[in-house]
């Protein structure tokens, strides 16, 4: 289990766990990813927030967010 | 003839950010609506009216959210709206192109206790996608009304409206069994032993399970309100039950999205998956290295166009200056007096142009900016920019305000609007001064050139530095003095595909612009017009029998410290009416102006005429290097102009928060000024 941050572009993960405050959590959840739900990676580069796409929707999310999203390859 | 309104009926409109609400509620109030304040709030709040079938309808924009939390002081005004809200029905907007997401909002609703009409919106591009969509059944499996709309459609509203008159009788609410059922499963008999602790009857609008899950969820908010409202020892009993679950936020919203499955299951028919590929356009817009220059492409492109729209206004003041200078010319000759024919053609009549400029250019930047949200091209900005600008604790929008400030600070005043959050929005207005506009550089590109030649382009540099400074400590200082603090909010955020602009929704945006910044602008700008009117006046075009030649010899051993002669005192504080009128007043402060009685004319710019090599000596005898540098820096660093005031006033809905923010660029322009002034004593 790796942190969503690490991935490859244009793979899929599954979410199986988030860690952070209830604050964090809702908004993560609340924007499409909750445990099981399946992301593609669309743009991971150096210095520059992860694009990611789930549930029919582009998001963003900055590398320190994305740290604490742990995913596994589907 | 109107029918008379018999009835009045409130609706509450509500959905997740990008669905579409402001079209809707564009297209059910046309121009019957207005924009306040939120209660205490820095908040915007947008009602608006309309007759169906002889009821009034009065309907409030809610401010988009993704969930029923209260993570932003947007999210709780629309919590505590649903809490207490005595509305007839809240519409909450689902996007059906993404309807699984987009119906987590609703799913936060089941078992709050106001009527429900669901509007499914973007059908269209759904259909486009591939998805069937089974409305009738989401329908019975929800209980309540869902009016699939396309905004844009007459046909759409009609419907629409009818449903909603039912609705409002009927007051629907969203089956509880499923699930509380799931919440059963995953609390156990917990769940229930904290809804036995709660009042019976909910509190407010809330049920008491859906005071339980939030308060499973670990929602601070709510933990607070239930201490509030229940005796000592339930609360006791509900604490002790919850410590044992650090999880319960993860729990609680995978329940929610096993109840959209449940929802959805049948309903809907989806294609086998596939991302939209992405575009070309698309490409290049979150490209990490080529996002940035379109940025400013796109943001010089938008300043070009508001230019554009400004210079027509230009025309205008052009001949209306000519011809008020002609009638301020018969006047005179007609016997009246002096000082009337001065106020008129030196303060009123030039007050009034910048207003009519100002609104021109604001029209011209909200357009712009409305555009480039509209069609879904601001969140990629926001993207590219976010590593640079959280670094000055702002969101990765801010830098297109902070773009368009380099032009004119009222265009980025205005185009601050792009940013959702009022608290991101206020930093950006007040850090955004900061910026210099191009009306900066006629007095400093002349002071600094004219007293340390080639020399100057360390003068701008440093400048540049301080400024960048600045703005750090100026997001940082005014980020204290707001409402709960965001925290550690790392970017998350939805790119929303790009759609074909709704022009009905962008001139409704552009007019309500014109609207707010108009009348702010027309009674600051006259004030502070009228006000450097009366001070500087003269009926000999000498400025040492005015009272602000008064004032200055005044105010001179306290500018002494900050390095500024009586003169330079005077035109710190005229510069604050306008940076490009500073110059004329300059000119005339040190005896190479003429053409104007008061100060307040130099903003008819043309109307002032300098003796040039006059102007260069003047200044070269009767200031010195230091003291030169130091009036660069309280120049730069001053309140911009009087129409960035009012811009500022107009988007902040605040004159007390504008005042302060006015008056921290007035202290810290001086105090740079003095920092500078005491440091080039040494150097010089």
């Amino acid at each position: 289990m790796d942190s969503l941050s690490q991935q490859k572009e244009d793979k899929s993960y599954e979410v199986k766990k988030l860690n952070g405050t209830p604050r964090f959590i809702s908004r993560i959840t609340s924007i499409g990813l909750s445990i099981g739900t399946v992301v593609e990676v669309v743009q991971n580069k150096r210095k520059s927030p992860l694009l990611i796409y789930a549930r029919d929707t582009m998001i963003a999310i900055s590398k320190k967010e994305a740290a604490n999203i742990f995913v596994e390859e589907v | 003839m109107q029918a008379v309104a018999q009835k009045n009926i409130t609706i509450g409109l509500m959905g997740q950010p990008n669905t579409g609400k402001s079209t809707l509620f564009n297209g059910l109030t046309g121009s019957r609506q207005h924009v306040g304040n939120w209660a205490g709030k820095t908040v915007e709040q947008k009602q608006g009216e309309f007759t169906y079938h002889n009821t009034t309808y009065k309907i409030v924009d809610l401010p988009g959210t993704y969930s029923l939390a209260a993570n932003s002081e947007e999210e709780l005004i629309t919590r505590n709206y649903v809490y207490s809200s005595k509305s007839d029905a809240i519409v909450v907007m689902i996007d059906a192109s993404q309807l699984e997401r987009s119906m987590y909002l609703l799913s936060d609703f089941i078992g709050v206790r106001v009527p429900l009409v669901v509007v499914p919106t973007m059908i269209d591009v759904a259909e486009k996608n591939g998805k069937k969509i089974d409305y009738k059944k989401l329908e019975q499996r929800l209980g309540v009304p869902v009016v699939p709309i396309v905004a844009t459609q007459k046909d759409g509203i009609t419907r629409f409206l009818s449903r909603l008159e039912t609705a409002t009788r009927d007051k629907k609410y969203i089956g509880t069994d499923f699930i509380t059922q799931k919440y059963r499963e995953n609390f156990g008999a917990d769940f229930d032993k904290v809804i036995t602790a709660l009042p019976k009857s909910g509190i407010g609008n809330y049920s008491s399970p859906w005071i339980a899950a939030k308060l499973f969820e670990g929602d601070d908010n709510i933990k607070t309100l239930v201490k509030e409202k229940s005796d000592g020892s339930s609360w006791k009993t509900v604490e002790s039950i919850l410590n044992s679950y650090s999880d319960g936020a993860i729990i609680g919203a995978n329940c929610k999205y096993e109840w959209i499955d449940h929802v959805l299951a049948n309903a809907v028919q989806v294609p086998p998956k596939k991302r939209q590929k992405k575009s070309g356009f698309d490409r290049i817009a979150i490209h990490p290295i080529w996002g940035k220059p379109l940025a400013i492409i796109l943001v010089l492109l938008g300043f070009i166009v508001s230019i554009i729209v400004a210079l027509i206004a230009k025309v205008i003041t052009e001949v209306i200056t000519t011809l008020a200078a002609q009638a301020g010319a018969a006047l005179l000759a007609a016997g009246t007096a002096p000082f009337l024919v001065s106020l008129i053609v030196e303060a009123l009549v030039p007050g009034l142009l910048m207003v009519m400029y100002m609104v021109a250019f604001v029209s011209g930047v909200s357009f712009v900016f409305g555009l480039m949200e509209d069609v879904g091209y601001m969140a990629r900005v926001a993207y590219v920019f976010d590593n640079l600008m959280s670094k000055l604790g702002l969101h990765g929008k801010s830098v297109m305000p902070f773009l368009m400030s380099f032009g004119c600070t009222i265009g980025g005043v205005s185009g601050a609007r792009v940013i959702d959050s009022s608290r991101q929005r206020l930093i950006t207005i007040a850090t955004s001064w900061a910026v210099p506009c191009a009306g900066t550089w006629g007095v400093v590109g002349l002071m600094s050139s004219l007293f340390f030649g080639v020399n100057a382009v360390w003068v701008i540099i440093s400048l540049f530095a301080v400024a960048i400074l600045h703005m750090k400590f100026t997001s940082w200082f005014f980020e204290r003095g707001l409402p709960q603090q965001e925290g550690e909010a790392g970017l998350i955020m939805e790119l929303p595909p790009y759609h074909k602009p709704n022009w009905k929704t962008i001139f409704t945006y552009v007019w309500s612009r014109i609207k707010g910044v108009a009348s702010k602008a027309l009674s600051v700008i006259m004030v502070v017009a009228i006000a450097i009117w009366l001070l500087s006046y003269t009926s000999t075009g000498n400025i040492e029998n005015s009272a602000i030649y008064a004032v200055g010899k005044f105010l001179e051993p306290v500018g002494s410290i900050f390095g500024l002669s009586w003169q330079l005192v005077i035109a710190f504080i005229v510069a604050a009416m306008g940076k490009e009128a500073a110059l004329g007043a300059i000119a005339v402060l040190f005896g190479a102006g003429t053409g104007v009685s008061s100060l307040a004319g130099t903003l008819v710019t043309s109307s002032v005429a300098i003796n040039q090599t006059g102007f260069e000596a003047a200044l070269l005898s009767a200031v010195q290097a230091p003291q030169a540098l130091a009036f660069i820096f309280a120049f730069f660093f001053n309140v911009p102009c009087m129409a960035a005031v009012a811009a500022s006033a107009s988007e902040s809905q605040s004159y007390k928060w504008t005042l302060k923010v006015a008056a921290y660029y007035f202290i810290t322009a001086l105090v740079l000024a003095g920092v500078v002034y005491w440091i080039a004593l040494l150097i010089f």
